[in-house]
């Protein structure tokens, strides 16, 4: 079926309107200017409860240690907060920076911000990284970052101008508050004209995260051939729910049109013939490897279900047969192809793909027509496989509300397969979700848990408090055997796990239980390195693995980067690395030394550059002890991501289980019971998890309790004082 | 018989490295082969016949995410 990508309901014709009834707060003036070798040296410090406005200086401490991005959001959150600081204090703050090799677009994958605040759900700082064109956009008005604190009284805008150089406080109080309509008014709103459009970009969140702790923050474009306001989310950690605490209605920007030198780098030749090599090559390989822009990473669908690692039910299984109903071939009929779907300029790989033309079914918008950014990959394994839900249309819908109620799909398909296997096991009913029959494959229940979050009522609003807040209030109120509630609530730290199935990864239950933030594989996916190529077998190699990948990809955090440009693509001569090394994709680490040194002229290695991200990755982990969750016991999975929980998951791979008891402990399968096959697994799969975290914290330069050493942040350049006196106490 | 990632698989007459993949069940794309050590080129797949008793390594890469 082919949709009219130009057709879809409009927001925008009021707008005159709208805006006629704001009111300026605060005015504020600046001399915009441009970056010079990638940063501005100034960051905007807005404070929303006493208005006041100002610059920092970003000082060159900064810049050598944190880099950008998510760096200096940790730092600026760092000394804004207390260990004893809730999310929602107004000391909490949120932090927007897109790193300096941020809105180069020359290298695919170049637009990215860094989003760092205190997360309602873990209570530990968390970061997103998202596309959209505000962070790249903010940079070339005047700031390397936006710093915001404090609350509004009322629904309140922040505007920078970077065209006029000033920066406006405004109540905004008619305007939607859900994204899709909020942003495509205020794009139309602050653009001079129609050409104008592509220069404005606008961060929203939505009703739904006002009620819920998973709230997602949006962050738009104006795609032009569309003729549409697009988005892309902010999605973990529950920021939207920070964002509307403090009466964010929306931050818009409106800069100078982009240019593609406006990073003024060091040394532009060097960027641009690195830019040129990689674009050449996903021109010509993309087709023949990932697909990418066809069908984004909706591209892992079946994949992942071919080799047991879509989430099903709850993350009980690995595969379903009706996962063709929602598999790659599916949305490269739905997704409008021919258009470039690049969320920065520049962006070859093309991957953020729409599905124009949907009819909203159901809620506020129902009729609608609407474009749905995504499904990507994420949202699909989350809303659909892990609800049992292998239906298109209900996935684009799921989809749409939960990105213009600014709720993260991840962690809202992680939290709602909870609730639907508590209902499969009688720990919910009827009564208990208020009349809601949580069925696996209830498609109009779970859109309904969505609408009930954003109008702030029934059962969806105990849903939106996230998987580790229901375990408690489920076990409080004895509504079932406390251990399988925690053993299938899906978090660690608070955050939901995104969607792979780890059981069969050793090497994957760290890469989700020993990040920073909690369960994002943005840290760490090593599956197939460990159980399909066994290229990792010793505990020592699995932390060689989990030492490297994630300072690696800490490192496009820093610098304002997305990681798919990165080994959704490989150069075709990969291969003739060790495969240890082609994993790293050696190239394009190169590549991205050699556009760091061209933007910045600061010379970097491939080692340097891992220097650089663990000198952010250790001074997070230290945040975290100071916010009380940081050491070894934070560190532990739910039994679920480790291996069978229950006798269905056990007999449903009973031939697997059965040989490993064999192989691994020498033990006969036919003189035991499920049961107590089921406990030899838990103890010696546990057991395996303790020896795999004293081989991480050894690797990562940490005590046994998880706790950097003196040594450690010595190396790292971070042995300042007030670093120094967090860990003290955990080193006696 | 063939050995694919340590895993003993049956072979058959004119066994190209595209059936040793679908034998293996892999659709993921990006994948490095090796027969014996030597490295097969994405556009030989369909063509290049492994020889019995040989030693198959399918290394996959990372994507996704
Ligand atoms: S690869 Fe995709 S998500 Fe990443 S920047 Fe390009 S279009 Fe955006």
């Amino acid at each position: 079926m082919s949709h009219d990508y130009t057709k879809r309901t409009a927001y925008h014709e009021k707008v005159a309107e709208l805006r006629k009834a704001h009111k300026v707060l605060k005015e504020w003036s600046f001399t915009p200017s441009l970056p010079e070798r990638g940063y501005t040296n100034r960051t905007l410090f807005v404070n929303l409860t006493t208005l006041e406005i100002k610059e920092k200086p970003v000082t060159e401490q900064m810049k050598d240690l944190f880099v950008g991005g998510r760096g200096f959001g940790l730092w600026y959150l760092w000394q804004a907060i207390k260990p004893t600081t809730k999310w929602n204090d107004p000391e909490n703050e949120i932090i927007i920076s897109p790193g300096p090799l941020g809105g180069n677009t020359q290298y695919p994958g170049s637009g990215k911000s860094l989003v760092v605040s205190l997360s309602p759900t873990t209570g530990i700082p968390i970061d997103s990284n998202v596309g959209g064109y505000f962070g790249p956009l903010m940079k070339f008005s005047g700031f390397d970052a936006l710093e915001i604190t404090g609350k509004a009284r009322n629904d309140v805008i922040i505007v920078i101008d970077g065209q006029i150089g000033k920066v406006y406080i405004e109540e905004a109080p008619q305007e939607d508050v859900n994204s899709h309509a909020a942003a495509e008014q205020f794009t139309h709103m602050y653009a001079k004209d129609h050409d104008d459009l592509r220069n404005v970009s606008v961060v929203a969140s939505g009703r739904g995260a006002e009620h819920a702790l998973i709230g997602c923050l949006n962050f738009s474009w104006f795609d032009v051939r569309r003729q549409a306001t697009r988005l892309k989310q902010a999605g973990r950690g529950g920021i939207g729910t920070v964002f509307r605490d403090k009466k964010l209605k929306a931050l818009v920007v409106h800069a100078p049109p982009v240019k593609g030198d406006m990073n003024r780098p060091a040394d532009f030749d060097k960027v641009a013939k690195v830019g040129i090599k990689m674009h050449k090559e996903l021109a010509d390989f993309d087709l023949k490897q990932c697909n990418m822009r066809r069908q984004g990473t909706a591209h892992l669908v079946e994949i992942m279900d071919n080799y047991d690692l879509l989430p099903v039910h709850n993350f009980q299984y690995g595969n379903h047969p009706d996962t063709k109903k929602i598999a790659s071939w599916i949305w490269d009929k739905r997704f409008t192809q021919g258009i470039p779907d690049g969320c920065w300029y520049g962006c070859s790989m093309q991957c953020s793909k729409g599905a124009d033309g949907h009819v909203v079914k159901t809620g506020p918008y129902k009729g609608h027509i609407v474009t749905v950014d995504g499904p990507e990959y994420e949202t699909a394994a989350g809303c659909a496989a892990n609800c049992g839900i292998f239906d298109p249309d209900w996935l684009l819908e799921a989809n749409f509300y939960c990105d213009t109620y600014g709720i993260d799909t991840i962690s809202f398909g992680t939290a709602c397969a909870f609730v639907m296997e508590c209902y499969q096991r009688g720990i919910l009913n009827k009564e208990r979700t208020g009349g809601l029959e949580l069925t696996w494959g209830n498609a109009e229940a779970q859109l309904e848990l969505l609408h009930q979050m954003a109008r702030g009522e029934g059962f969806g609003v105990i849903v939106g408090q996230g998987v580790a807040r229901m375990k408690q209030i489920f076990i409080e109120k004895k509504y079932g055997d406390p251990q399988l509630i925690k053993d299938i609530g899906m978090e660690v730290k608070g955050l939901e796990y995104s969607q792979y199935q780890s059981k069969e990864s050793l090497a994957q239950q760290g890469g989700y239980a020993l990040t920073n933030k909690g369960p994002q594989h943005d840290e760490a996916w090593l599956i197939f390195m460990d159980m399909v190529n066994n290229q990792i077998p010793s505990f020592e190699d699995k932390a060689e693995a989990l030492y490297y990948f994630p300072l690696f990809r800490t490192w496009f955090g820093l610098n304002g980067f997305c990681k798919l440009p990165w080994n959704d693509i490989e150069p075709p001569d990969n291969h003739k690395y060790p495969p240890l090394e082609a994993a790293k994709v050696p190239e394009h680490v190169q590549n991205y030394c050699d556009v760091f040194t061209g933007i910045t002229g600061r010379p970097l290695t491939k080692e340097g550059l891992i220097a650089m991200s663990e000198t952010v990755y250790q001074f997070q982990r230290v945040f975290n002890i100071r916010m009380g969750k940081g050491r070894r016991e934070h560190d532990l999975p739910p039994y679920r991501s480790v291996g069978p929980v229950t006798r269905e998951e056990y007999e449903s791979r009973q031939e697997r289980y059965d040989k490993q008891l064999k192989e691994w402990m020498g033990i006969d399968p036919a003189t035991k019971t499920i049961d107590e096959k089921i406990a030899l697994h838990r103890k010696y799969r546990e057991d395996r998890y303790q020896k795999l975290m004293d081989a991480v914290y050894k690797r990562r330069g940490w005590t046994a309790d998880g706790v950097p050493t003196l040594e450690t942040l010595k190396r790292c350049r971070i042995d300042l004082p007030e670093v120094v006196e967090v860990v003290k106490p955990y080193l006696k | 018989m063939l050995k694919v990632n340590g895993q003993q698989i049956a072979y058959h007459d004119g066994m190209t490295v595209t059936d040793v993949i679908r034998a293996m069940k892999f659709n993921f794309p990006l994948l490095i082969v090796k027969v014996d050590g030597v490295y097969v080129p994405r556009d030989e797949y369909s063509n290049r016949q492994v020889p019995d008793g040989s030693e198959v390594e399918i290394i996959h890469l990372i994507s996704g995410g």
